[in-house]
């Protein structure tokens, strides 16, 4: 068994201190021009697109000591085992698009994915290709689609996002309905691994038979493992021939329920291979936006959309499944008009996610005199399709709350409600509720953290009570991070968290790996 | 906000807070900048917490390194792509202040430079070049005198000008550029002046060095000319200077102003000049920056190309029309590139790839930019603007 790095410092040492000293060794080690202490790229590093921002007066809490830019895996075992000497933390990050967990911390190390951004192999015979974790998802797609394939690792901010992210938040894709989420097409990974800064590779890489009996599959220990339990440093993948036929529709509900039982039975064709993704949109949502945007009124009947894509390698297949997703709307109460407003910059935000993004200007300034506009906070409590429509029910009010001014005076001033959720699949039998917030981060202060926290706890008991979870892809958005363990261990039960902390322990003893990855 | 669309960080705080807020990063993938240095804080996402943190007093102005002041070449690649600048307020009434780009703040960043006096050395030279002269070489204006009567175009009543900018006759491609132009216009009989040395840089120099002061000088020095000379129509030989009467100079109402790609697709449309001679080559055209994606001129170089006879018309994979690589030539580009930043190079291999012999540029900052790019690499490609090209096979 490989030995444990042991520290060469006490941790009664103060951090600061500890992370100058390993910064100068590490600087000797892999070379200067790969290690940034310039204030600048320090500063550049702090954020993500999350709103932990939001919860700190102090924003050189994020502050990292140093970003590393490692260019080869060496460069990362290096940074590893000297981070276990000097007891100093990293912080892995990719693009920075997820909502959690990526912020930099004061005094630790970021490390930038983005100098490992080689595509190693692309392997038509076996329909797998191998990449360095800051690939950009968007480079990996479009060579894939140059070639004539479909990579499945498809998030909506497909062009910030990188490789290694993906895999370290079991990432949300476009087709998750049809093909899962990232770990179920993610062959293998090299990781380093945080006690002894060896890369291993887990996984069946590139070869054939993909699945095997030779000890333990620790592949899903990974996923989602948020920069926790290692760094991983190149990705093999599955991928698909480009499916050469792709119908998208769209169809209007005068009710609610209408939109979302369109949406459960279109689900279901899922399981064929044929509907490879559907989703489900208020007009709470969409009214603001086509609005704001396009400058149209929402026609006063319309209060659901729900549209779908359709793929597949054989036209006449496509054609029919096609005409039959729109039996299934039209059986709801669906119905179609061609005065309906233009609403594709949401249904393919994928491919308009400048447009998409750009309604983090709604309700701002910057739609009426073009001042400043808000951040778009994503919410994303997941729950049983069976329990969708209940659940609405009973989330809606309480959306209403955050806005009414009586219940959250102070929250009301800084947050708005853009989207009360937009269900799209989140695996086999579960809808990720899509929600969007919109928040104004100059009127946030503790009065509305207090209050934003005691709202998202009715929020939880609200999922937990419909048998789901707080979050299927954004994180734990409302509460400080030094609250989450409270909601993790409710969620999950302490057993199970103390299992994780277990596992944990075990691959990074010496905690240098993302604190917050589980609080 | 000052006139010409003038104004300091203070100002531009809530479009820093917008950016901050939105954090979507789609300004990152296309920042050519981004691309060689891998370093975030040359792309506008980064340039936005450096500006804030700057404003916050988290950081000093002497904190933020030269390169990262001077690299960015205005190329808008992050303005175009960015999120927060699809409302449609903004699309119809954006301007420099609400506008999110990484080109407004690095400017931003080298006006509090000009201002405290620490510029590159390069930089000070031409921009006190531009104050003497008019032109950033430090040659005399009466050689732009000379030059426009040898050329016997001296603005006389005419109430169209050829607008050539501060690098003719100053720098030889720009000239040859410009005498090309010239002739093909006289072939169509086009009636036309140039001003001469009394003809100011239109601030495309001035606001990109942070000389805010000197820049709206020149646009108001400018402005009174065209209106002394009763100038209905400017056409204009660089992008650049396009661009700045465009989107800054406010107060030329009723002047149409052209690029001279414009002018010369109108006159092959109306048959007043016809590309009869054959060019046999196989052709790249590289979009300019302040023509494609500031302007959205994509389509009347091309069209240019392809009325040539036997002209192969080739572009470059993925970095073509509104993802168009920047060549570098932009921004103070010309005058000062920081080590290790070659954009030009970056160009030049893409260009190559593209299997052509001909790259046809329309401008004079592309044109230099390149052809030196490609003696660099040794690569037998040669760069020639799209006035040239014409004026060859007419």
């Amino acid at each position: 068994m490989s030995e444990v790095i042991k520290p060469k410092v006490s941790p009664k040492e103060p951090l600061e201190i500890r992370a100058k000293e390993m910064i100068d060794e590490l600087k000797e080690a892999i070379g200067k021009d790969k290690v940034s202490v310039d204030l600048p790229t320090r500063l550049t590093h702090r954020f993500t697109h999350g709103p932990e921002v939001f919860m700190h007066d102090d924003l050189n809490d994020f502050l990292p000591a140093a970003v590393v830019h490692p260019r080869t895996v060496e460069d990362v075992q290096e940074l590893v085992r000297l981070a276990n000497e000097y007891l100093v933390p990293i912080i892995p990050q990719g693009g920075r698009t997820a909502t959690f967990g990526a912020e930099g911390v004061r005094n630790m190390i970021a490390l930038d994915t983005g100098s490992m951004n080689k595509i190693l192999e692309f392997n038509e015979e076996t329909l797998r290709v191998t990449a360095e974790a800051g690939v950009r998802i968007v480079d990996l797609l479009s060579y894939a689609d140059e070639r004539g394939y479909l990579v499945l690792e498809y998030p909506t901010m497909n062009r910030a996002s990188t490789l290694g992210s993906r895999v370290a938040l079991n990432g949300y894709n476009k087709f998750l309905d049809r093909w899962g989420p990232s770990g179920w097409y993610v062959e293998a990974i090299e990781v380093v691994l945080p006690y002894n800064a060896k890369a291993v590779t887990i996984g069946r890489g590139s070869r054939i038979p993909h699945k095997s009996q030779m000890g333990f599959n620790l592949l899903p220990l990974f996923f989602g493992s948020k920069g926790g339990l290692g760094i991983i440093t190149k990705v093999t993948e599955k991928i698909i021939p480009k499916p050469p036929y792709y119908k998208y529709g769209i169809m209007a509900f005068s009710t609610m329920e209408g939109g979302i039982k369109a949406y459960i039975e279109l689900r279901k064709r899922a399981g064929a291979g044929l509907v490879w993704r559907v989703k489900t949109y208020n007009k709470w949502f969409i009214g603001q936006a086509v609005r704001d945007i396009l400058g149209q009124e929402w026609p006063e009947d319309v209060e659901q959309l729900t549209d779908f894509h359709i793929l597949g390698y054989d036209k006449e297949v496509v054609d029919t499944m096609e005409k039959k997703a729109y039996e299934i709307c039209r059986k709801y109460g669906g119905f179609w008009r061609e005065d309906m407003p233009e609403t594709t910059f949401i249904g393919r935000m994928h491919e308009t996610m400048e447009k998409y993004m750009g309604m983090g200007a709604l309700r701002s300034d910057r739609i009426v005199k073009g001042g400043r506009g808000n951040r778009i906070v994503p919410f994303d409590q997941a729950i049983p399709d069976a329990r969708l429509i209940s659940y609405f029910r009973e989330f809606m009010p309480l959306l209403r709350e955050i806005e009414d001014g009586e219940h959250y005076p102070a929250l009301a001033t800084a947050v708005k409600v853009l989207s009360p959720g937009s269900p799209v699949p989140g695996g086999y039998g579960w809808t990720k509720v899509w929600g969007l917030l919109l928040v104004d981060g100059t009127k946030v202060d503790d009065e509305v953290r207090k209050e934003w926290a005691d709202w998202y706890r009715k929020m939880a008991e609200q999922v937990w009570r419909h048998g789901g979870t707080l979050t299927m892809t954004h994180g734990m958005m409302y509460v400080h991070r030094d609250m989450r363990k409270e909601f993790i261990k409710r969620e999950l039960g302490e057993e199970l968290y103390e299992l994780m902390k277990f596992v944990k322990r075990a691959l990074d003893p010496n905690g240098i790996m993302n604190p917050y990855a589980l609080p | 906000m000052e006139k010409y669309q003038s104004f300091d960080l203070e100002e531009y705080k809530p479009t820093l807070l917008t950016c901050i807020y939105c954090y979507c990063g789609l300004c990152i993938e296309g920042c050519p900048v981004y691309r060689v240095t891998l370093n975030e804080s040359y792309a506008t996402r980064g340039l936005s917490q450096i500006a804030y943190a700057l404003l916050s007093g988290d950081i000093d102005l002497k904190d933020i390194p030269d390169s990262l002041v001077y690299a960015c070449t205005g190329c808008r690649w992050c303005e175009w792509n960015c999120s927060m600048n699809t409302p449609r307020y903004i699309v119809e009434h954006g301007n420099r202040l609400n506008k999110v780009s990484g080109a407004t703040i690095t400017e931003l960043f080298r006006a509090m430079r000009v201002e405290s006096g620490e510029i590159p050395t390069q930089i000070k030279d031409a921009l006190n070049s531009l104050i003497k002269f008019g032109n950033p070489y430090g040659l005399p204006k009466d050689k732009k005198d000379k030059w426009v009567e040898e050329r016997g175009l001296k603005l006389n009543g005419q109430d169209t000008v050829l607008y050539v900018g501060a690098l003719v006759p100053y720098e030889e491609r720009a000239t040859a550029e410009a005498n090309a132009l010239i002739d093909v216009l006289q072939n169509a009989g086009i009636e036309f002046g140039i001003i001469g040395g009394e003809e100011l840089d239109s601030g495309a120099f001035a606001r990109p060095m942070g000389e805010e002061g000197m820049f709206r000088e020149m646009v108001e020095h400018n402005i009174e000319l065209f209106k002394e000379n009763n100038i209905k129509k400017i056409i204009c030989l660089s992008p650049h200077d396009y661009d700045t009467f465009k989107s800054y100079y406010e107060d030329l109402d009723g002047v149409e102003v052209k690029h001279y790609t414009e002018v010369l697709w109108e006159l092959i449309e109306a048959g007043k000049i016809k590309p009869v001679k054959d060019l046999r080559k196989k052709v790249t055209y590289h979009d300019p920056c302040y023509l494609g994606r500031r302007h959205e001129i994509f389509d009347i170089p091309r069209n240019i190309l392809k009325s040539i006879p036997g002209l192969e018309l080739v572009e470059v994979k993925g970095w073509t029309r509104e993802r168009s690589f920047c060549c570098g030539g932009g921004g103070v580009g010309l005058f000062y590139k920081p080590p290790g930043i070659n954009l030009d190079l970056i160009r030049a291999d893409q260009l190559k790839e593209t299997g052509a012999e001909l790259v046809a540029v329309a401008c004079p900052q592309c044109h230099q930019t390149l052809e030196d790019a490609m003696k660099t690499r040794d690569y037998n490609i040669e760069v020639k603007s799209i006035a040239e090209i014409i004026k060859d096979v007419i």
